[in-house]
């Protein structure tokens, strides 16, 4: 396993030096120019060519490039354009809310979209599976954002229950936490619970319809142990799959229900910086990002591997 | 309270390293933060959190025009003088102030006992290098600076400018409203090269910037600063005496505006800088709420042709795309509400004393006989015409599609290139011809602080190539802006003013299409004394 973890990490290196290099590449071939954005539309040409000079952004792509390499190696993803602040500290304040996010979607995806899955295939053409599938089908199919409007509609502003926007940090009391992350959470996780009901409901069903589900029941064991022992656990590799799939979009993909919700999370500052041309910002979080999914694919690897035994790398 | 702490100190002492031991950490944490907030010297009475209309990320005022940085400068920064609520000048920081019968020196004398936020007193060198600073990047400072032989400061207390030549815009140039404002700081922070954002957020202003809270487009923090001295005269306008209303302002972003005003009516928020137009209905019957108007034609949509390029190097083709426009197809298009636009032809707005309505025809039903007999004299290929539109911003989203429908009415081959704000500042600075990434028409909106002076407002500019986007040429232009700067005499002004009116519509500078007034939403109980100007002013 720690043979696995190293190579995977040491595979993760070029992996990100390409991100990094095509991030870059691409920020520069995009439209737009940073120095104009900040001085703004009725700057003159020569204050704008002045601020241009002095971020460097006049120096030739080799040199801007070799600069910010070098200066990544040491582990410093350089200052934000439009604020002048470390990267890293900008990133690092918007972690907490989108992980906050992810982490409860995905909790709630896995605690929702998992039994009823088990359900709908266990009561396979009944009522409940068809109720289950109804639902997972009208889950899919509506937006987030009319999703998020339709809770905050009926839960915060009819009902008052619950607090229209913004993200209330763990310092400031657990109850102001949950309150502010309840609504984005149902937001985030409904596209999710439905995904991975089909799936586990597919997989299941693909599962209970082998030779040895056939054995177990012919051999008295009860239904549930079927379910649960048998073919759960034979089913578990694509759930699995799809669930760190979800989890890599959740973190990376919360940027409408991040505006919604008016909640400061990472996906919020990358449109943002991307908007600005803010491009250490861009660089620094696709970089990020890129960190995140090598890492959480090499925890889906390592789950296969205990879900398997004869799953070998 | 003092019992308090030890008590929860106890309780927190660490323990073994467990669950429980964790979440009683959280917890702890949570109650030391409520138990040590009154005893903060950043502890406040009074608070509102307040929803501007874009994020603020760069908080040097001189370096951007953005206009979310200019109102943050106004309630960190102070200014030798200000604009009152009729338009008028009048000493801010500056107690008194006087001009050499042959106008050629300016004495500025400093209100006594002000001081910087970090407690340093506020002297004449502070004045000296923040204007020299703001002067680099302005289109009026760089008018005072070059008329300016030198300026000073003998003593703390006074400033002196020695001028070349008479200047009659001094005092309107040390009162400038718009982006960037003469904001004054501490000399070791106007030192700051100007194409360098300042680090420092020091002013001598009402409120105290706290940059330990500053989280770049999210949040920014204000403090009241106690050892403000505020004039003695009512606040009006930009001027007079600045009494905070609250101790403690928060200024959160929330960019999407259905959100701001839902948190606006759940009482989340106290303040909503811009309420779209088809938002306000929401708020109009909540208790509590307040709508209110910054003032009747606060802003303008206007358009801009190319004048370096065909078709529009032609000036009988920049009249036809004048004889094409009206501007109520915009207003309705673009604000839909009727009472909160208004027709306007004047290029110096319409609420100045230079308002004029000469040689406007967008404000009636549009002449398109006329305005093809126009486009056919001026000899028009069907070049392609290529409108620059921003998708990013839902203020100026309909202006391309009305100005397309217009012109394709008269004959003309109209294209409409959509693309994000910040692709279009880079794409709109290209002179080069449409087939080569360039483009013909520029639309966007403007406050009336920006365009009521012909020499701030940059569609008059007649510089050609070296100057605003456009690249308008005219000599006769810039001798006209140079008299205005010259003359204090009001009725003179305003005969300059007229021939520019008249100059803009013969040659189109630019058109104006239509104005509208800009609605804020605010807690009525909280924000309620709010000072009447066009900008947030929570004094």
């Amino acid at each position: 396993m720690i043979e696995l973890i190293l190579k995977r990490l040491l595979a993760a290196v070029p992996v990100m030096l390409i991100v990094a290099t095509v991030v870059f590449l691409l920020l520069r071939m995009a439209p737009g120019d940073p120095a104009r954005v900040i001085a703004g539309d009725m700057a003159s040409e020569e204050s704008i060519a002045q601020i241009r000079t002095d971020m460097g952004l006049d120096q030739s792509l080799g040199t801007q490039y070799v600069r910010w390499m070098a200066a990544l190696v040491q582990g410093d993803l350089g200052h934000s354009i439009q604020s002048r602040q470390p990267v890293t500290t900008l990133i690092k304040a918007r972690l907490g809310p989108t992980f906050s996010l992810a982490a409860w979607a995905i909790l709630l995806t896995i605690a929702t979209a998992v039994p009823l899955g088990v359900l709908a295939a266990w009561r396979h053409r009944g009522l409940a599976d068809r109720g289950i599938m109804a639902g997972a089908v009208l889950a899919f199919s509506m937006p987030v954002f009319v999703v998020a409007y339709l809770l905050i509609l009926v839960f915060s502003v009819k009902l008052n229950w619950l607090p229209v926007q913004g993200y209330a940090p763990l310092a400031d009391g657990l109850g102001q936490y949950a309150r502010h992350l309840l609504l984005p959470t149902v937001t985030l996780a409904m596209v999710f619970v439905a995904l991975i009901t089909r799936i586990t409901r597919a997989s299941l069903l693909d599962v209970l319809g082998e030779d040895f589900v056939r054995t177990a029941r012919a051999k008295g064991v009860t239904e549930r142990f079927v379910l649960f022992r048998h073919a759960l656990r034979n089913a578990a590799i694509p759930i699995v799959t799809i669930v760190g799939v979800a989890l890599t979009t959740l973190i990376s993909g919360v940027v409408v229900t991040e505006t919604i919700f008016n909640i400061a999370g990472v996906g919020r500052l990358i449109v943002d910086s991307v908007l600005a041309r803010d491009y250490p910002v861009v660089q620094g979080t696709i970089l990020f990002f890129s960190f995140l999914y090598v890492f959480v694919n090499l925890l889906i690897d390592m789950a296969y591997v205990v879900l398997d035994p004869r799953i070998r790398y | 309270m003092k019992n308090m702490i030890p008590a929860l100190g106890r309780f927190c002492a660490p323990a073994a390293f467990t669950r429980a031991s964790v979440a009683s950490t959280m917890l702890c944490a949570a109650g030391l933060t409520g138990a040590l907030a009154p005893l903060s010297p950043l502890y406040a009475e009074t608070s509102a959190k307040v929803v501007m209309q874009a994020p603020l990320r760069v908080v040097d005022p001189i370096l951007t025009n953005a206009y979310i940085t200019r109102n943050h400068g106004y309630m960190v920064f102070d200014t030798l003088f200000a604009l009152d609520a009729q338009g008028k000048p009048q000493p801010e920081m500056v107690e008194r102030w006087q001009e050499s019968p042959d106008r050629l020196t300016v004495t500025l004398t400093l209100r006594p006992n002000l001081k910087f936020h970090d407690g340093s007193p506020v002297t004449g060198e502070d004045v000296v290098a923040s204007l020299k600073r703001w002067a680099e990047r302005d289109v009026l400072g760089l008018r005072l600076m070059a008329v300016t032989r030198s300026l000073e400061s003998p003593d703390s207390n006074t400033v002196v400018f020695h001028l070349k030549q008479p200047f009659g815009m001094l005092i309107e140039a040390l009162a400038k409203p718009a982006s960037p404002v003469p904001f004054i700081m501490p000399k070791r922070i106007a030192s700051v090269p100007v194409s360098q954002a300042i680090t420092e957020v020091i002013g001598s202003g009402p409120y105290k910037f706290v940059a330990a809270d500053f989280q770049p487009g999210v949040k920014a923090t204000y403090v009241k600063f106690a050892d403000y001295v505020p004039r003695k005269e009512p606040a009006s306008g930009f001027a007079g005496g600045k009494v905070a209303i609250v101790d403690r302002i928060e200024l959160v972003n929330i960019s999407d505006s259905q959100t701001a005003v839902n948190a606006l009516r759940g009482g989340e928020i106290d303040f909503v800088e811009d309420v779209p137009p088809d938002l306000m209905p929401q708020l109009k019957d909540v208790k509590g709420i307040a709508l209110k108007s910054y003032g009747e034609s606060t802003n303008i949509f206007t358009m801009r042709m190319n004048w370096l390029q065909a078709p529009f190097d032609n000036v009988k083709v920049r009249r036809a795309v004048l004889a094409a426009v009206y501007q109520g197809d915009y207003l309705a298009a673009q604000i839909g509400d009727e009472t909160m636009y208004k027709l306007c032809g004047a290029v110096l707005t319409c609420k100045t004393p230079y308002a004029s309505e000469d040689g406007a025809t967008q404000t009636r039903a549009p002449d398109l006989a006329h305005a093809r007999a126009l486009l056919k004299e001026s000899g028009y290929d069907g070049s392609k015409v290529v409108i620059l539109h921003p998708t990013d911003l839902p203020v100026l989203s309909s202006l391309a599609s009305v100005t397309a429908q217009a012109l394709r009415t008269i004959g003309m081959n109209v294209e409409i290139q959509s693309m994000d704000w910040a692709t279009l500042l880079s794409r709109y600075s290209k002179k080069d011809p449409v087939a080569q990434g360039g483009w013909s028409i520029f639309q966007t909106g403007f406050t009336s602080l920006d365009l009521m002076n012909p020499l701030t407002n940059p569609n008059l500019d007649g510089r050609g190539a070296t100057g605003y986007v456009g690249w308008s040429k005219s000599e006769q232009m810039e001798t006209l802006r140079d008299q205005f700067a010259e003359t204090s005499d009001p009725a003179r002004r305003q005969e300059i003013a007229l021939a520019i009116q008249k100059l803009n519509y013969d040659q189109v500078f630019f058109i104006p299409l239509g104005t509208y007034s800009k609605m804020k939403g605010y807690n009525a109980a909280k924000l309620g004394r709010m000072t009447d100007a066009q900008v947030p002013l929570f004094w």
